[in-house]
């Protein structure tokens, strides 16, 4: 460890100090007071990042233990929530589908459908990046798409940095994954992770349910973001004559569909088909779904065993671990519940501004650090909100859940940003400009769900 | 100087002043002209870091692999096409050099032989300004747009004076336009010592000033290339500590083109 990280490393540690080190309020346990020192030190760690992501999470299961805040058994009993091996399932099917051209055959015939109008290509640019991020997590996605689009992108003779049509392209791609990621449970780690939170406070979300809060705001997002984005920046043609010859050309090139090929793909189709009827109509659990389907895409020959061993990042499962166990022990000590009323004294417990408060509050954060940290950090206390505002907590979690992966203005914001960043087709100054609207323009849309569908819905 | 000049194409702008610039260069000095597109590893490296946790080393690699033949597609059939509008010339010619964007382009210079760099201002990232320490030639940062009528010679006792004078002179003729000299003796440098130079500068290089004065050179400069809105500040590269930033604040408070000449 350097000289910086060392720095880095001490404003952490100070805080930690600092919160433990102050009178503990009346109404607050000492557990209660830990775990604020607890969080004291997880927030700027998980925004300065002195160490690898995988390790704080390690951290914040192991602090809470030497603070005498938790014991043993239920720090690492949290860390056996079903959502944990649902995301290890999630990853083995996400390998399998990288490792098949399968995704690259989506998001081209999704650009195929845009025909020769820029405004279309940049939607089909959205809605590929959207609809793959259904069916896997959205880094993966990113990665993946961002050398198709960009490869496309040159094809056509868009000029890095000048062509308004290559920055809502890329741009587009990296805002298409985040906000498709919101879409199933499949889409990023925070969506297990709510489901994991819900599943401790005895609350079922299974994969329809997911869908049924989710997926209007998906869309509603997907349009409005579009939209914002076409209008920041207008292409700079009318038609593209060149990008039906070039796509046909890319789907021309692609390797023959092959039995085996068809096999995992027809296999991957009946595990998300699986996922979206089985809990619904008999109860099956999404964990055994997941982890059934990614022994059953082995089995098929979908992937080998090294595949699985360097495709699955086990950092955040760490990551996630350490932020489930975050969210108990704040609720268990009762500091998530001592803030809340804070919170509630001051929004009276409005529907209203109890679902601002969160929603600005998680797009804050996640704009500054990893997604699943954000929402990790904010799961107990915005569902503690909610719950002493009167209102369902599972409202409180999905908000949180929800909000906490739309990420659009800065590099840092999330790796897809900076990931399409590396396409050198739009400057950090793009992406703020754009960042800046779209945060706006979801918040209203998450707002604008909750407060009106969510409520025709009976959510609550 | 101009015989050989290197357009660099960072990943983070394109440098359309940079290439009508070229033009010019290319149409009154005859200079030879070279493209060089940077993949700049440290994206690559930031990428890796940020999403370690999301993203595993292989997909990483495979993602990096794939980025990197695609920006040398780029390079080939975007970037050439657009320069060669942009500069009306045919037989330009293209390195694609990794690395990190000082170091690469210093390879590149080395290598080719090149004898000025010509790249465009960027307020965004300071740190593409290191080649301004490192570059062995010359340094053109493109800020104006449109033709050089004014020309500014700034000799100063920081920075060396041998050929500021004379690519001025050159500059001056090459596009038919006023210039104004002046030396500044600044403060924050051996004063008695830069005493004597004005006179064997002019003296030397036929050289007649403008102005001898006592100033700061950040706010002198900036003031003069404002009140009598030049277009191109030529200067030795000042050495002197602290006065990394300022060479590019030229740039940016006046809006004018910079060349620093070592």
């Amino acid at each position: 460890m350097d000289r910086r990280q060392l720095g880095k490393l001490s404003l952490p540690v100070l805080l930690m100090l600092s919160v433990l080190a102050l009178p503990r309020p009346d109404g607050l346990s000492y557990e209660g007071q830990a775990m604020f020192a607890v969080l004291a030190f997880s927030i700027p760690m998980f925004l300065l990042q002195p160490i690898p992501l995988g390790l704080v999470g390690v951290l914040v299961m192991v602090l809470p233990l030497i603070l005498g805040a938790a014991d043993v058994g239920s720090t690492f009993s949290a860390f056996g929530n079903p959502a944990v091996f649902f995301l290890i399932g999630a990853f083995m099917i996400s390998a399998a589908m990288e490792k098949t051209p399968l995704h690259r055959r989506i998001s081209l015939l999704f650009l195929r459908t845009a025909g020769s109008s820029p405004r279309m290509l940049v939607l089909f640019t959205m809605l590929s990046g959207a609809f793959l991020s259904f069916l896997m997590p959205e880094h993966g996605v990113i990665v993946l798409l961002v050398p198709i689009i960009t490869y496309v992108a040159a094809s056509i003779g868009l000029v890095p940095l000048r062509s308004n049509l290559g920055k809502g392209m890329l741009i587009g791609a990296a805002y298409g994954c985040t906000i498709g990621s919101l879409g199933t449970p499949l889409g990023g780690a925070r969506n297990p992770l709510t489901i994991g939170f819900l599943i401790s406070r005895g609350i079922e979300v299974n994969f329809l349910r997911w869908m049924e809060l989710s997926l209007p705001l998906v869309l509603l997002s997907i349009l409005l973001v579009w939209g914002m984005l076409v209008l920041i920046f207008p292409p700079e043609m009318k038609r593209i004559k060149t990008i039906p010859q070039v796509l046909e050309d890319e789907l021309g090139g692609l390797p023959p569909v092959t039995g085996r090929n068809l096999l995992v793909s027809l296999t991957l189709l009946l595990i998300i088909a699986s996922f979206i009827i089985l809990p619904s109509l008999f109860g099956v659990d999404l964990t055994l779904i997941a982890l059934i389907g990614g022994v059953a895409i082995f089995l098929v020959g979908g992937m080998r065993w090294e595949d699985v061993e360097s495709r699955i990042p086990w950092g955040i499962i760490l990551l996630y671990g350490g932020a489930i166990t975050l969210g108990v022990h704040l609720i268990e000590s009762g500091g998530a519940s001592f803030l809340a009323d804070r919170i509630v004294d001051i929004t009276g417990g409005s529907p209203f501004l109890s679902i601002l408060l969160v929603v600005i509050l998680t797009k804050l954060l996640t704009e500054f650090m990893s997604n699943t940290a954000a929402v990790s950090v904010l799961l107990p206390i915005g569902s503690a909100v909610f719950l002493a505002a009167g209102l369902p907590v599972e409202m409180g979690a999905m908000l949180v859940g929800l909000s906490g992966g739309l990420a659009f203005m800065f590099l840092i914001s999330t790796p897809g940003n900076l990931i399409s960043f590396t396409s050198g087709y739009f400057s950090q100054k793009d992406l703020l400009k754009a960042g800046l609207l779209v945060n706006l323009v979801t918040i209203a849309a998450v707002f604008l769900t909750a407060y009106t569908y969510w409520k025709l819905i009976g959510v609550w | 100087m101009f015989d050989k000049v290197m357009i660099s194409v960072p990943m983070e702008q394109f440098p359309s002043l940079a290439f009508e610039r070229a033009r010019d260069l290319s149409e009154y000095l005859g200079s030879r002209l070279l493209v060089s597109y940077v993949i700049e590893d440290d994206l690559f490296e930031r990428v890796s870091v940020s999403s370690l946790h999301v993203v595993t080393g292989k997909d990483q690699e495979l993602w990096e692999r794939k980025m990197i033949a695609t920006h040398e597609k780029i390079a080939r059939d975007v970037v050439v096409k657009e320069a060669k509008r942009l500069t009306g010339r045919n037989d330009l010619e293209l390195r694609i050099v990794r690395g990190g964007y000082a170091g690469a382009l210093s390879r590149v210079i080395e290598e080719e032989g090149c004898d000025m760099i010509l790249m465009e201002y960027h307020s965004f990232d300071l740190l593409k300004y290191r080649i301004m320490d490192r570059s062995p030639v010359p340094v053109w940062i493109e800020r104006h747009k449109g033709p050089i009528r004014r020309i500014g010679l700034f000799c100063t006792n920081l920075a060396p004076n041998e050929r500021a004078p004379g690519a001025a002179r050159k500059l001056k003729k090459a596009f038919g336009a006023g210039l104004e000299s002046y030396y500044i003796l600044d403060p924050g440098g051996d004063v008695d010592e830069g005493r004597e130079e004005p006179e064997l500068i002019s003296a030397r290089d036929r050289i007649k000033w403008t102005g001898v004065v006592h100033d700061r050179v950040e706010s002198f400069i900036t003031k003069r290339s404002k009140e009598n809105d030049l277009d191109l500040i030529i200067l030795g590269r000042i050495r002197k500590r602290g006065y990394f930033h300022l060479r590019s604040k030229f740039a940016k408070k006046t809006g004018a083109s910079v060349l620093l000449i070592n």
